[in-house]
């Protein structure tokens, strides 16, 4: 095949950084090839040098950033040799992009037209005529009422609306390549859908070439035709979406693969995870790039590089890949049961409601939630942003007061509505593991000191005791002795999450909340700590308020499942029957919104619309202004529908009975 | 972006290497290394002024020699009483390094606590604090400074007292948007969730984190308290005669420029320049060292 | 907005309020010392109490304030002591007048100086422009007026003879008294440029690291738009606020420089007020000076908020 058959060529790209004087290389000698009208997926966990690459191939690159090797090849043409003119034609005509966080991708003080306008008008383009077609960009992208659309500024539309109006501006030019730089990162997964069916759909349109970057797996999966496993800088396997997924070859991807919770995995299985860290940035690999971390590694791969090995339409960079698949377990596939629980609720929140008082108007975060927490058990919290999750958790915490006529109980009996009025015995029991623990954690403080403290303050131990039971959290959170004379600092982002789960249990919680404990890690990180809080929980006994937007996560640690929307519960159930069905149609919205790894197919039904002001929520059903499955009878308009029990364990709030609904969903 | 955003060195780092990164950062800094240097010249003139100074800097010259150019026994000449204007330059560093790191101090340590306070308790607190605060800047330092004496009375100390004092909103308002941001993250959140008291969370989980805002401050405050007294006592209500401060010197000598005769001012002007600007030097090469 | 702008209003109207309080605390700290100051240490103390409660010094302190702000808000400051009986205001406008057209002169030769300086360096981030603009304007901003204006004078009014080291009572053209005005402003321009240009050269690099001039930039468009669209003109909004609140340091550069000059403005009177202990006079000269800081911020604060389509159309969502 020749160059010039390939819409994108990247061969042996090498790029370093310049950090203090010393060069630090990010990419070490990739090379790929993307046809016309494929999209290829570039995957890798963070720092693998992904986002780096797609910029290399904009030549776009901060001052310290210098391609020292290799080319980059956009329809034949060498991007790395060209002048500054050519290069900004090929930006306006050739190539675009979207990015991760559209909201900051515009330009704050410009009305969103003239930013639409401006691609047509760097095409040559008369002002009119920009305009015209900036508007017709718009519809393409689906954009409800585009003519208003163009004279908002950026900041009054939704974070959906922001990343349509981004893919509108980089399609303007009908560009051979588009490159997506984590398009839907942040995004809900309702909105994610949305803005990857209309990617879909141009794409197929217009037939252009994507290279897609992203961190999840579910995503590329839906997405690619073609996938790339990028780690610390180079391409260690490639091949159809569908293959690498399936049959991976290289032990990187099969341990990736394993570390994420799918097909219903449940606690009792224990994730497998990767053993080590990430190599430092521009560190000397001069062999395998994973040979630090791999279960597989002999003497051969820490003294040979491996090439790139063909496999047919499918390559791996690994000189075991034949038995990649049989990389040893890290960890112990399965672990006992947990022990048997009480019936009697630890945490009972009791008809909780919370109302905000913004700029003269009520927001109604809560609307009289009642849910029961067992011991021992973990109730999963899942709703878009803005659905009341972290208020609820916070309401437990005793940071926000319930409104009047709600109130907490732990083991029955009442407790104070802030924790300024909660006895150091309820504060002590009612506990919880922040999302970024580089904000949870005192950066001035040793590890030591802030279990320590903690320790204090919550089991009131202090000297000798104090400094035994520092040694048992800490063994009991998988750290060292080591770690406890460091700062956060030194610490990798696992590390630190243990920490800060190791001072949420230093006074032996009742209930630990877990505010989306892992989002801000990556996935071989995720799996530890998922396998951390299960061994915990099992251990002590203790009960978890998970809280993520990650429904695989959500499934895999829950036992019960409460659906939030608008404040309300609309769903509560046991993990199993909530994600398996029938389901509640907001429930069954947000599961078919998942892409899922193995491709399986979801029947998906479309959210309509964005979620409604918590100032103002609609009349009648909450639910009903985007509900797909909305009654013809006009009762969802009119009639709030309570939250009954539909099955023993399973709650709902939903006018069409379970029973028809199982068959509109038509499973079993 | 993380793209964009120049690899920042690995996360793996001991304690002490933060720090000796921190000063190794400083020492390859031009801009530190010339700052220091002019700053301590002057703490050495200071210190040493006895055995520097060739004349009493406070006595005038017995043998009646006014206002004579520099020569090899009046190394930049004398003023209008014959005193010796180098050995009265040398003798001034003494007075000014006196009393502005004086002033800074007691600035920085009320600022600090008001900033800490009003950014950790926000709500009324800040309200009130904040309109008082706002209400004081909306006025020159000098002019408010120059009216406190004039109703209290000048002297060295009340000079003092004043500049600290009226130094305390400013550090005050950058202090508190430091304490703002803290407060935010989760730490401060989880130590309130264990059952700490309000002075536990700001002196001991959030002002160790606000030390860089806080030593970039003292600096640069220093830097403008050496300015504004030099300011006063051009004015006449800083030092009193016959002290060998530069402003002074300036103002007393500043009207026979007209008739030549440069050096009695032109030097005390290059003294106060130069010590401020080695002050400013220094506070602009420790921000940049910390914003990195 | 116009809530935005109502609130600021009423929020500088408290500031005043206090600022007005202050002013008057600090000046009434020792308020039994007016009498004696003005007849001088050897009067007997019976002539002292009399024209001290001559003077209205005698009720108490909220009685006294209530007195003073009164007829501040009528615009009379009362009457100033060393001028024995004329009223303050009197003196007051007449400065407050050329102090304004030294400022306005000293503004309009660094605004545009210093924002250009400012974001040019930030174009030449690190190589040797933006060294010399960086360095330049830190030294030049942290040199005491005086020090500049004695050099100055010692350069170009004794040396070379092109402008005035003093200014006259009098001119006899308006060319004349802009020549006057010269080494003044400039002295104050001295000051001012390093403070304006870091702020213009932060708020241009803040704007060249946004990802919107990233869009811009990968969007195709010539360096020439993107800087025009989308870097400056977002780096400009910070730095209009930066304007006012360094108006607010000239005012107090205004002190020594005009006593430097010996330039009749309000500068000057505070100064001569100071030196005779006429509290009236440097009360109503601070008060004024504080008033007219609070508007320019107030007015800054407006136009940067209609300039920010954030603040001017709220933060709701369609």
């Amino acid at each position: 095949m020749s160059a010039t058959d390939h819409a994108l060529e990247l061969d042996d790209l090498r790029l370093a950084y310049r950090v203090r004087g010393v060069d630090r290389e990010v990419l070490r000698g990739v090379s790929l090839r993307v046809a016309p009208g494929e999209a290829y997926g570039l995957v890798g966990e963070s720092g693998c040098g992904k986002s780096t690459a797609a910029y290399a191939i904009m030549r776009y690159l901060p001052g310290n950033g210098r391609i020292t090797g290799g080319h980059v090849r956009i329809a034949g043409r060498d991007v790395t040799t060209l002048s500054g003119e050519e290069l900004r034609a090929l930006r306006a005509r050739t190539v675009s992009m979207v990015y991760q966080d559209p909201g900051q991708a515009l330009n704050p003080t410009i009305r969103v037209g003239p930013q639409v306008a401006e691609a047509f008008t760097v095409l040559g383009a008369s002002r009119s005529e920009a305009n015209d077609r900036a508007l017709q960009m718009l519809r393409k992208v689906q954009i409800a009422d585009p003519a208003r659309v163009l004279h908002r500024y950026p900041h009054q539309l939704s974070g959906g609306m922001q990343q349509r109006v981004v893919i509108a501006m980089a399609l303007a030019s009908d560009p051979t390549l588009l490159i997506l730089d984590e398009p839907t990162t942040g995004l809900d997964a309702t909105v994610e859908a949305e803005v990857l069916d209309l990617v879909r759909t141009l794409r197929s349109e217009y037939g252009t070439t994507v290279l897609f970057i992203s961190h999840n797996l579910g995503v590329i999966r839906k997405m690619c035709d073609r996938v790339g496993v990028l780690y610390a800088g180079k391409l260690v396997e490639e091949g159809p979406a569908e293959r690498v997924f399936h049959d991976p070859r290289h032990p990187y991807t099969v341990g990736l693969l394993r570390c994420i919770p799918r097909r219903g995995a449940k606690k009792t299985a224990r994730l497998d995870t990767i053993r080590g860290f990430l190599p430092l940035l521009g560190a000397d690999l001069p062999t395998c790039v994973f040979v630090d971390r791999c279960g597989l590694a002999d003497e051969r791969c820490r003294t040979v590089e491996p090439p790139m090995i063909d496999l047919g339409d499918h390559a791996t960079r690994c000189h075991h890949h034949e038995r990649a698949q049989e990389l040893p377990r890290e960890e112990a596939a399965a672990t006992p049961p947990a022990a048997a629980t009480g019936d009697q609720p630890v945490l009972r929140l009791r008809n909780v409601s919370k109302t905000f008082r913004l700029a003269g108007h009520d927001v109604h975060a809560l609307v009289d939630v009642s849910l029961d927490l067992r011991p021992g058990e973990t109730v999963g919290l899942v709703g878009e942003s803005g659905s009341g999750k972290t208020t609820l958790a916070r309401a437990i915490l005793g940071i926000h007061a319930p409104d009047d006529g709600g109130g907490i109980e732990l083991d029955g009996a009442p407790i104070g509505a802030t924790f300024a009025e909660r006895s150091r015995a309820q504060v002590s029991a009612i506990q919880i593991v922040f999302q970024n623990p580089d904000s949870a954690l005192n950066r001035r403080h040793a590890v030591r000191r802030i279990i320590g403290r903690a320790l204090k303050k919550l089991a009131g131990l202090d000297g000798a005791e104090a400094e035994r039971r520092i040694l048992a959290l800490t063994e009991a959170v998988r750290l060292t002795p080591r770690h406890l004379d460091m700062r956060p600092s030194q610490l990798s982002g696992g590390l630190k999450q243990r920490v800060a789960i190791a001072r949420a249990f230093a006074g032996d919680p009742r209930v630990v909340v877990c505010d989306e404990p892992t989002s801000a890690l990556d996935v071989s990180v995720q799996a530890a700590i998922l396998n951390l809080l299960a061994d915990l929980q099992r251990d002590r006994g203790v009960s978890y308020v998970f809280i993520s937007h990650d429904l695989g996560v959500v499934r895999y640690l829950s036992d019960r499942i409460a659906v939030l929307y608008l404040g309300r519960l609309m769903e509560v159930g046991d993990a199993e029957s909530v994600f398996s069905g029938p389901h509640h149609p907001y429930t069954e919205a947000l599961l078919s919104a998942v892409p899922s790894i193995d491709g399986e197919l979801t029947t998906r039904i479309r959210l309509e619309g964005e979620i409604p002001s918590a100032t103002d929520p609609p009349a009648g059903c909450v639910f009903h202004t985007r509900c797909p499955r909305r009654l013809a009878s006009g009762i969802c308009e009119t009639a709030e529908p309570p939250l009954v029990e539909v099955a023993p364990g399973r709650q709902m709030r939903c006018h069409i009975p379970l029973e028809e609904l199982r068959a509109l969903q038509g499973e079993g | 972006m993380s793209a964009l955003v120049a690899p920042q060195a690995p996360a793996i780092d001991s304690k002490k290497t933060v720090r000796r990164e921190l000063l190794h950062e400083l020492l390859r800094s031009k801009a530190f290394l010339i700052g220091s240097a002019i700053v301590l010249t002057w703490v050495v003139c200071a210190i040493f002024r006895d055995f520097i100074v060739t004349f009493d800097p406070t006595d005038d010259n017995p043998f009646q020699q006014h206002r004579q150019p520099l020569t090899d026994q009046f190394l930049l000449g004398t003023d209008r009483l014959g005193r010796d204007v180098f050995s009265r330059v040398v003798g001034g560093a003494r007075v000014i390094l006196l009393i502005a790191p004086a002033a800074t101090i007691i600035g920085t340590v009320l600022g600090v606590l008001l900033g800490l306070v009003m950014g950790y308790y926000r709500g009324v607190v800040d309200d009130v604090l904040g309109r008082l605060i706002e209400a004081l800047l909306a006025l020159p330092v000098i002019l408010v400074a120059l009216l406190a004496l004039v109703s209290i009375g000048t002297g060295t100390l009340i000079v003092t007292f004043v500049i600290g004092l009226l130094f305390a909103p400013v550090i005050a308002r950058t202090i508190r948007a430091a304490v703002l941001v803290e407060r935010d993250l989760d730490y401060v959140r989880a130590a309130q969730l264990r059952g700490e008291r309000g002075p536990y969370v700001m002196l001991v989980e959030i002002l160790p984190n606000v030390v860089g805002p806080i030593i970039v401050e003292f600096t640069v405050r220093l830097g403008y308290a050496i300015f504004t007294l030099a300011g006063l006592s051009f004015l006449g209500f800083g030092s009193q005669p016959p002290s060998p401060d530069w402003g002074l010197m300036i103002a007393e000598e500043r009207a026979v420029i007209s008739a030549g005769i440069w050096w009695p001012s032109i030097f005390p002007a290059i003294a106060i320049a130069s010590l401020v600007i080695g002050v400013i030097l220094i506070a602009d090469a420790i921000q940049a060292a910390f914003d990195r | 907005m116009g809530r935005y702008v109502l609130r600021r209003f009423g929020l500088a109207a408290i500031t005043l309020v206090l600022l007005s309080m202050i002013v008057f605390l600090i000046s009434s700290v020792l308020p039994g010392s007016v009498g004696r100051a003005i007849l001088g240490p050897f009067a007997d103390p019976q002539s002292v109490a009399l024209v001290n409660e001559q003077l209205g010094l005698g009720g108490p302190l909220w009685e006294r304030y209530f007195d003073w702000v009164g007829g501040a808000i009528t615009l009379d400051f009362g009457d100033s002591y060393q001028y024995r009986g004329a009223p303050v205001t009197d003196f007051l406008w007449d400065a407050l007048w050329r102090s304004a057209k030294l400022a306005l002169l000293t503004l309009l030769l660094v605004v545009p100086l210093a924002v250009a300086g400012g974001a040019m360096a930030a174009l030449r981030q690190g190589r040797t422009t933006d060294r010399v603009i960086s360095l330049a304007g830190l030294t030049l901003a942290v040199t005491p007026e005086f020090v500049t204006g004695v050099v100055l004078i010692a350069v170009f009014a004794v040396g070379l003879g092109w402008f005035p080291a003093s200014v006259p009572a009098t001119f006899s053209s308006p060319f004349d008294e802009l020549r006057a005005m010269v080494l003044p402003a400039v002295s104050l321009v001295a000051v001012l440029f390093g403070y304006i240009a870091r702020m213009a050269r932060a708020g241009t690099l803040e704007a060249l690291a946004a990802d919107y001039t990233r869009t811009a930039t990968l969007k195709g468009l010539a360096w020439g738009s993107v800087l025009r669209r989308h870097v400056l003109r977002n780096a400009l909004l910070p730095t209009i606020a930066v304007v006012a609140t360094q108006a607010g340091y000239l005012l107090g550069g205004l002190l020594v420089t005009e006593t430097l000059f010996n330039y009749p403005g309000i500068g000057r009177l505070v100064y001569t007020a100071a030196k005779g202990r006429d509290i009236p006079m440097m009360m109503g000269g601070v008060i004024t000076v504080g008033a007219v800081f609070m508007l320019l911020t107030l007015l800054a604060d407006v136009l940067s908020a209609w300039l920010n389509p954030r603040i001017r159309l709220g933060t709701a969502r369609d």
